[in-house]
């Protein structure tokens, strides 16, 4: 999933998506079992996070939590920088 | 319920933390439960404390649950987190709204953090708007406003629709953000051909039309109120009716402002709506 789609699903507040690449244990709700994963990997509870899966796998929203886990991969940070390309356009018009 | 919150100078971060938890978790309810650093005399109770719909749900993390007013299937949470700031100085700092909670773990499930940085401040009867902390609890919303720190926000009951219908775990509650009319649904529904699925919603809310201020045929003025909407362009902006929010004419009052209708008090936010306190 790019960046420009997660960002459409998302929204454009701050935040971070990252990917799950664990595994889920059998018998185990993924939401639960991945919060808490996340929650271990921030090393607090105290944490805020939207587990969904969109598509082929296990994504994870947060607004204010940052984690350095192998089993959290950052997709994307929220938002996206404005494209540049148009602003250089603008300029080019502007210039006589 | 309305309580209107008020403190001394005096006040400490033990104190601050102490009277906006024992207020939600409804072991205040009138101003003798308050703390040494609430101004007592100036501050006030009325009403009753939603008793069958809030629980605390860990003390030690401030997470509440709360059942929703009208469809008691569904149960939402939220956590409040204060910083050690020094007295006046004291903060709370975040406001996260959750789908679930696991007790077990006190871990909650589908949030998303709201920064809403609330300070106590000194009652002044001479200001020109003396004010304090106003906080409303009753079975469809839990909202706070603070003059002083320029924030107002809270926790409000969501109405069905399609999508509520079809996606039964889609949240009927949201944070609304009631100074700057925008919200958030933590847990939402969205429609995108094969990546549908649960996300966070925000946008901002919206009305059927602006009212204005009319008068009856004793003379009397009578303050228009219409419904407030959320709807986010994700949901193919299916809407939601928003509970005991109303929107208001265009500056008809000041922030904090409260009237009556029918007897039932409503207090004014600053982007022109009104929150019923009963």
């Amino acid at each position: 999933m790019t960046p420009e789609k997660l960002q459409e699903l998302f929204g454009t507040e701050v935040g971070r998506v990252y990917a799950y690449t664990g595994g889920v244990p059998n018998d185990t709700d993924p939401q639960v079992h991945i919060t808490e994963s996340f929650a271990t990997a921030a090393g607090t509870n105290l944490i805020d996070c939207v587990v969904t899966n969109l598509g082929s796998g296990w994504l994870v929203y947060t607004r204010n939590t940052t984690v350095t886990n192998d089993e959290f991969m950052l997709l994307v940070e929220l938002p996206l920088p404005e494209p540049e390309i148009e602003e250089e356009q603008q300029e080019q018009e502007g210039t006589p | 319920m309305l309580v209107k919150y008020r403190m001394l100078s005096t006040i400490s971060n033990a104190n601050f933390k102490a009277d906006i938890i024992g207020i939600l978790d409804g072991t205040i309810t009138s101003t003798a439960g308050l703390s040494a650093g609430a101004d007592i005399a100036n501050s006030s109770f009325v009403g009753t404390y939603p008793t069958s719909q809030l629980t605390k749900v860990n003390a030690g993390t401030y997470t509440f649950s709360k059942i929703h007013g009208t469809d008691n299937t569904y149960t939402h949470y939220f956590r409040l987190t204060f910083d050690a700031g020094v007295g006046l100085s004291a903060k709370m700092t975040t406001f996260t709204v959750a789908q679930g909670y696991t007790s077990g773990t006190d871990t909650l499930l589908n949030s998303v953090a709201q920064t809403v940085d609330v300070s106590p401040n000194t009652y002044l009867s001479s200001n020109q708007f003396p004010s304090g902390i106003n906080i409303v609890l009753n079975s469809k919303c839990i909202w706070f406003s603070s003059l002083t720190s320029g924030k107002s926000f809270g926790l409000f009951d969501l109405g069905n629709n399609g999508i509520t219908s079809t996606y039964a775990t889609n949240m009927k509650m949201a944070y609304i953000n009631t100074t700057l009319g925008t919200f958030n649904i933590p847990y939402g529904y969205v429609l995108s051909g094969g990546a549908s699925g649960y996300t966070s919603l925000t946008g901002n809310l919206t009305s059927s039309t602006t009212p204005t201020l009319m008068s009856n045929a004793a003379g009397s003025a009578i303050i228009v109120e219409n419904p407030a909407f959320v709807a986010a362009q994700t949901q193919g902006y299916a809407a939601y009716g928003v509970s005991n929010l109303f929107k208001l004419g265009s500056n008809m009052m000041a922030m904090d402002s409260i009237y009556n209708t029918s007897g039932t008090r409503r207090i004014v936010a600053a982007a022109d709506y009104a929150i019923v306190t009963e």
